[in-house]
């Protein structure tokens, strides 16, 4: 569904990703670790249209999408859910959520989906009219999910999820990735700092290391490897 | 209406003259704060050029009035003339707009800036019989004769006018932005990169916001030029961006009901204060220093202005609210 070949990216003059292969298969859950600065962010990135790789290729369904702008890539069918959530404060839950089918002109599918968002995180139609700034943490993370998951996307790129969220809410959303993949069938790219959950959640995984892929490997391999157990799991 | 203006005079007075005359430059304020906090307050950019858009839209209007007065009724041209000023600011909006809005905040101030002052400095500077250069520019009077006797009954037209522009663009602005469009552009004001992850083209967003404020400006240039009858460069100094931006901050950046709430205010003030005898004219020019002081200072405590982006009905709403959830003054606590 997604392959991404021997990509490069630079910021400015410095390169941040080193020919960076990966794919990810329809229906898949697939999880990206690494410490912080390894590159993670700007992978998804760089898939999603905010950057453009400096060499390599991006597919998705079998077409190039490397150079398309982010608003481009999102008709395509991937949704980005940035790292740091990055919702709109002052717009309302529903808003929030309304704008995330901004690409979608039918009432009724957008009905649809909001339906299922609610449906998914109850804890957002309890909300619907507050202006999501007042959120706390992990319902600003549900509504990031959310709204991402409001353009009906066939793939869905999740950066750390986990970032800052109490840990009760944290497994609550892991759940919540687990039923989308389940029942939606929308394929994931998981990007995390948490390998525990991150390892558990998904079926195969990329470490990633100072913008190189170190590892590739199905997750219960990963999670019995000894330079994983001591690098992200001890 | 001939034979009643000279009435109609009599019954306004001099006191109903004077705040005719204060209605319509109301109106014409509240479109220039409307239109600026499409920019400023809705879109959160940073334009201060918006008295070069109004310019264009006065002279556009004045210069096509010039040219077809006498040729075609006046009505006519009167629309024209206004569609001819919403087109030139809109074009002038696209010159300065589209290579900004690409870069971030601060170069959008800096350009819109100079290009404001570019405008007042090119018309000054134009030829006499083009645009009346320094002298002015005197716009033919095409929707009724005006003579001492129809002065009044002239004002009235224009508050009138103003009246029903300012709710039509009042209107449009609020339909606008809960359409998707405008929520798009909400969204890109508040987080570019969110907005260009979900399918918003921010640029776009971005660009279409600024021409909608230009626009409108040169619509408020147009029914100025028309009501003063005569226009100088001088009046559309970068004083008259301090004010328009002012209007917009004391209303609240992103409210329709404070920025006209606003406009009436300031305007009364200044026009009360025109009216002192020269003897206390310090006042005067007192106030015009207060404008930029009060501006930094609201910019620095109340960056989002006065009631933020409320509507007063909402502030209402709130007061009343609090009213009724305050224990009453007689009964002690329960
Ligand atoms: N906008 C930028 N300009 C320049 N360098 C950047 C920029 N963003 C990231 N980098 C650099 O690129 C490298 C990879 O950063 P990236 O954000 O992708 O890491 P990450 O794996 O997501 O880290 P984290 O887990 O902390 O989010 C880092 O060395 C970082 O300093
Ligand atoms: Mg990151």
């Amino acid at each position: 569904m997604l392959t991404l070949t021997g990509v490069d990216v630079h910021y400015g003059r410095v390169q941040a990703l080193f020919g960076v292969s990966l794919t990810v298969q329809a229906g898949e859950i697939v999880t990206l670790i690494g410490c912080n600065g390894a590159g993670k962010t700007t992978l998804l990135r760089t898939i999603s249209g905010l950057l453009s790789p400096s060499a390599g290729e991006v597919r998705f369904e079998g077409e190039r999408i490397d150079g398309l702008r982010a608003d481009r890539v999102v008709r395509r069918g991937i949704a980005h859910c940035p790292e740091g959530r990055r919702i709109f404060g002052q717009l309302t839950v529903r808003e929030n959520l309304e704008m995330g089918a901004y690409v979608e002109r039918r009432r009724d599918r957008v009905q649809a989906r909001l339906e299922r968002v609610y449906g998914l995180f109850p804890r957002l139609a309890e909300r619907e009219g507050q202006p999501g700034g007042t959120l706390s943490g992990g319902e600003q993370q549900m509504l990031a999910i959310g709204r991402a998951l409001m353009g009906g996307p066939r793939l869905l790129l999740l950066d750390e999820p986990s970032l800052g969220i109490a840990p009760i809410l944290v497994q609550e959303i892991f759940a919540e990735i687990r039923r989308v993949n389940a029942e939606l069938g929308t394929t994931i790219l998981l990007v995390e700092q948490n390998a525990h959950l991150a390892l558990g959640l998904a079926a195969r995984g990329y470490v990633l290391e100072t913008g190189r892929v170190v590892l590739e490997d199905e997750c219960r391999c990963l999670r019995e490897d000894p330079q994983v157990r001591e690098a992200y799991l001890g | 209406m001939g034979g009643g203006a000279p009435l109609l005079a009599i019954a306004l007075g001099p006191e109903g003259y004077w705040w005719a005359n204060l209605l319509v430059l109301v109106s014409v304020y509240s479109l220039l704060g409307l239109s600026l906090n499409l920019i400023n307050g809705y879109g959160r950019m940073f334009s201060l050029g918006h008295h070069g858009f109004w310019a264009l839209g006065a002279y556009g209007a004045g210069w096509l009035t010039v040219a077809l007065a006498g040729t075609l009724p006046g009505p006519l041209v009167f629309v024209l003339s206004c569609l001819f000023a919403m087109g030139v600011a809109a074009a002038g909006g696209l010159v300065i707009g589209l290579p900004c809005l690409r870069l971030r905040g601060d170069y959008l101030a800096i350009a819109t800036l100079g290009f404001g002052e570019i405008v007042r400095i090119a018309i000054q500077n134009s030829p006499r019989e083009l645009l009346g250069g320094a002298e002015g520019l005197t716009v033919p009077r095409v929707l009724m004769e005006v003579g001492p006797e129809t002065r009044a009954a002239y004002r009235l037209l224009f508050v009138g006018l103003g009246l029903v522009l300012v709710v039509l663009v009042a209107a449009a602005i609020r339909n606008y932005v809960r359409s998707a469009r405008g929520r798009a552009m909400l969204a890109t004001a508040q987080d570019e990169v969110a907005a260009g992850l979900l399918g918003i083209d921010p640029t776009r967003s971005k660009v279409a916001a600024f021409l909608m404020g230009s626009t409108l400006a040169g619509l408020a240039g147009a029914v100025y030029a028309h009501y003063q009858g005569n226009i100088t460069p001088l009046e559309f100094g970068f004083m008259e961006m301090v004010k328009i931006f002012l209007i917009v901050v004391l209303g609240g950046l992103g409210s329709i009901s404070g920025c006209v709430l606003a406009a009436f205010v300031l305007l009364f003030v200044e026009q009360w204060l025109g009216r002192l005898p020269d003897s206390v004219g310090w006042v005067k020019e007192w106030w015009q220093v207060e404008y930029a002081l009060v501006l930094v200072l609201l910019m620095i405590f109340r960056p989002r202005g006065l009631l933020g982006p409320r509507e007063l009905t909402d502030v209402w709403r709130a007061w009343r609210g609090r009213r009724a959830a305050a224990p009453g003054r007689g009964g002690g606590a329960p």
